[in-house]
C-alpha cells in the first residue's frame, strides 16, 4: 500500500469503549483487518511502506485516540494506571510519574522528539510489536499489567506474557488494549534507563534497558525488573538474570555468572543499526553496572 | 467525512477522505504551502504545525482525527505577529539556507518560548532534535533561537 491506498482503509470513530469493541468484533467477524489506531507515529509509515495490493484488501482502522477510557495517569493506592492512548509527552510531564517511575519518565522523553511524544502511545508501541519498542523495555522492566478489553470481556495478562515472537502477541485480533497497570517500586528501588542509538533523538536503538530492583528489610532483593529491547526478535525480560538476582544481598550477587546470563538470554544480530558483538558487550556491561551500585548504597 | 477545526484562529469545516494527511489538507485544500513535507515518516519534522499546542508531525495525522482540534502552522505564527523576533533572528543569525526546513524549525521553537520562555542550549537542542536541517548545522539555529528569547523578554520588560 502506499499513501494513496490509504483511503483504501475504512475508518470507524466510535464515541464508547464499548461501541470500539462492538465495532472491533463485528470488523473482524466481517473478515477485515482491524487496527485501532492512536497518535499513527508508526501506523502511518507503515502503510507507506508497504506495496501496493490489488484488489483494496479489507482493511478497517477505529480511531480511539480521544477514547476517555484509554487516556489519563492514574494512582489507585499503590497502583499506577497508564491509558494506552496517552501520549508520551503527558507520561513524561505527569507528577505521579516523575515521583514514582522516573524510568517511564526518561524512556518517554528518548523515545523519539515532541513530534513523536506528543502523539505515540505505550499502547501503540506495544500494539506494532516492534523488538525494538522503547516503551515495552520500561513496561516489561516495571512487570506491568495490561489490560484488554473485547465483546467478551476484560483481562489481564502479565506484560512479559503477552509477546509470543516477532510482531505476533496473545492478542486477538478483536481486542484492545485499554491500560498498564504498574505496581509501584519502593521508594528505596533503583530505577534505570538507558537508549543507545546512533543520536540522542529520533533514533531506533541499537540497545534500550530499564531496570529497576529493590531490597526489603533484610538487604535481600525483593523485586528485579528488566527489559531489553533490540537484541532479540522480542523484547526480553532477562529471567535468567531475574533469577539470579531475586532472594540474594547485593554483596553476595556473581557479576561474573550475571554478565553471563545476560549473554545466554540475549540473541542480537547484525543489522543496520550495531552489531550483535556490540550489542552483547553493551547488554552485559549496562546490567553489571545497575546491579555492582546497589554495592555502594 | 465533514471535519470541523479552528486553523490559525479561523474556524474551517472541510470534507474529505478522513485517512487523508492533514500535511496534505493545508497543502492542496487549504492552500497553507508554508509547512513543507520532506520525509513524509516523521523523522524530519519540516511539517510541524502546532495540534492543541503541541508540536506535531502533520504527514502522520489523519485528518479524521482532528475534529474540534486547534491548529497553527507557521502562517498562523508569523500572521499573528507573534514570531517577529523569532523569524528575524533567524535571519541575522544565518539559521537559514535552502529554508525547507525554517518554517517547522520556526513552529517548534515557538512552541518551545512558549513554555520555556528562557531556554539554554540543551533546552532548545532537545526541543528542535525532531526538526532536522541539512545546511546549516544547526550552530546558527540554536543562537538565533536564544538572541528571539532574550528580544522577546526585553519586549515583554518594556
Amino acid at each position: 500500500m502506499s499513501i494513496a491506498q490509504l483511503q483504501a482503509v475504512e475508518f470507524f470513530r466510535p464515541r464508547t469503549i464499548d461501541d470500539v469493541c462492538a465495532t472491533m468484533g463485528r470488523l473482524h467477524r466481517e473478515g477485515f483487518k482491524v487496527w485501532a489506531i492512536a497518535g499513527c507515529t508508526d501506523w502511518m509509515v507503515e502503510r507507506h511502506a508497504e506495496p501496493m495490493v490489488e484488489p483494496p484488501p479489507k482493511w478497517a482502522a477505529v480511531d480511539v485516540h480521544n477514547l476517555p477510557e484509554l487516556r489519563g495517569i492514574e494512582l489507585h493506592g499503590e497502583v499506577l494506571r497508564v491509558g494506552s492512548a496517552e501520549p508520551f509527552l503527558q507520561i513524561r510531564r505527569h507528577p505521579a510519574v516523575l515521583e514514582h517511575l522516573p524510568l517511564l519518565a526518561e524512556m518517554a522523553s528518548e523515545v523519539g522528539a515532541e513530534q513523536i511524544q506528543a502523539r505515540g502511545t505505550l499502547g501503540g508501541n506495544l500494539a506494532s510489536g516492534s523488538p525494538a519498542a522503547d516503551g515495552v523495555a520500561a513496561l516489561f522492566a516495571l512487570d506491568a499489567m495490561v489490560i484488554l478489553r473485547s465483546e467478551r470481556g476484560e483481562r489481564s495478562v502479565p506484560i512479559t506474557s503477552f509477546c509470543t515472537g516477532y510482531r505476533s502477541s496473545v492478542r486477538t485480533p478483536d481486542e484492545l488494549i485499554v491500560r498498564f497497570d504498574v505496581s509501584l517500586p519502593a521508594k528505596r528501588a533503583r530505577q534505570f534507563w538507558r537508549k543507545v542509538g546512533t543520536r540522542k533523538a529520533q533514533s531506533i536503538s541499537k540497545v534500550a534497558i530499564a531496570s529497576v530492583a529493590e531490597t526489603g528489610n533484610d538487604g535481600r532483593f525483593c523485586r528485579a525488573g528488566f527489559g531489553i529491547a533490540s537484541v532479540a526478535e522480542v523484547v526480553l525480560p532477562l529471567q535468567s538474570v531475574r533469577d539470579l538476582v531475586l532472594g540474594k544481598t547485593p554483596a553476595e550477587l556473581d557479576l561474573e555468572a550475571i554478565a553471563q546470563a545476560v549473554d545466554g538470554d540475549i540473541r542480537p544480530i547484525d543489522d543496520l543499526r550495531s552489531t550483535a558483538t556490540y550489542r552483547r558487550h553493551v547488554s552485559r556491561t549496562l546490567v553489571r553496572g545497575f546491579l555492582e551500585n546497589f554495592r555502594h548504597e | 467525512m465533514v471535519v470541523s477545526f479552528t486553523i490559525n484562529g479561523t474556524r474551517r469545516t472541510i470534507d474529505a477522505p478522513p485517512l487523508t494527511r492533514l500535511i496534505d489538507i493545508l497543502r492542496d485544500h487549504l492552500r497553507l504551502t508554508g509547512t513543507k513535507e520532506g520525509c513524509g515518516e516523521g523523522e524530519c519534522g519540516s511539517c510541524t504545525v502546532l495540534l492543541d499546542g503541541e508540536p506535531v508531525n502533520a504527514c502522520l495525522i489523519p485528518i479524521g482525527q482532528c475534529e474540534g482540534c486547534e491548529l497553527i502552522t507557521a502562517e498562523g505564527i508569523v500572521a499573528a505577529g507573534k514570531s517577529a523576533s523569532l523569524t528575524e533572528a533567524f535571519v541575522e543569525h544565518g539559521a537559514v539556507q535552502c529554508g525547507i526546513c525554517t518554517p517547522g524549525m520556526v513552529v517548534s521553537a515557538y512552541a518551545l518560548l512558549r513554555r520555556l520562555p528562557e531556554p539554554d542550549d540543551h533546552q532548545i537542542r532537545c526541543a528542535l532534535a525532531g526538526n532536522i536541517c541539512r545546511c546549516t548545522g544547526y550552530g546558527g539555529i540554536v543562537e538565533a533561537v536564544k538572541h528571539a528569547a532574550a528580544a522577546l523578554k526585553a519586549e515583554g520588560a518594556r
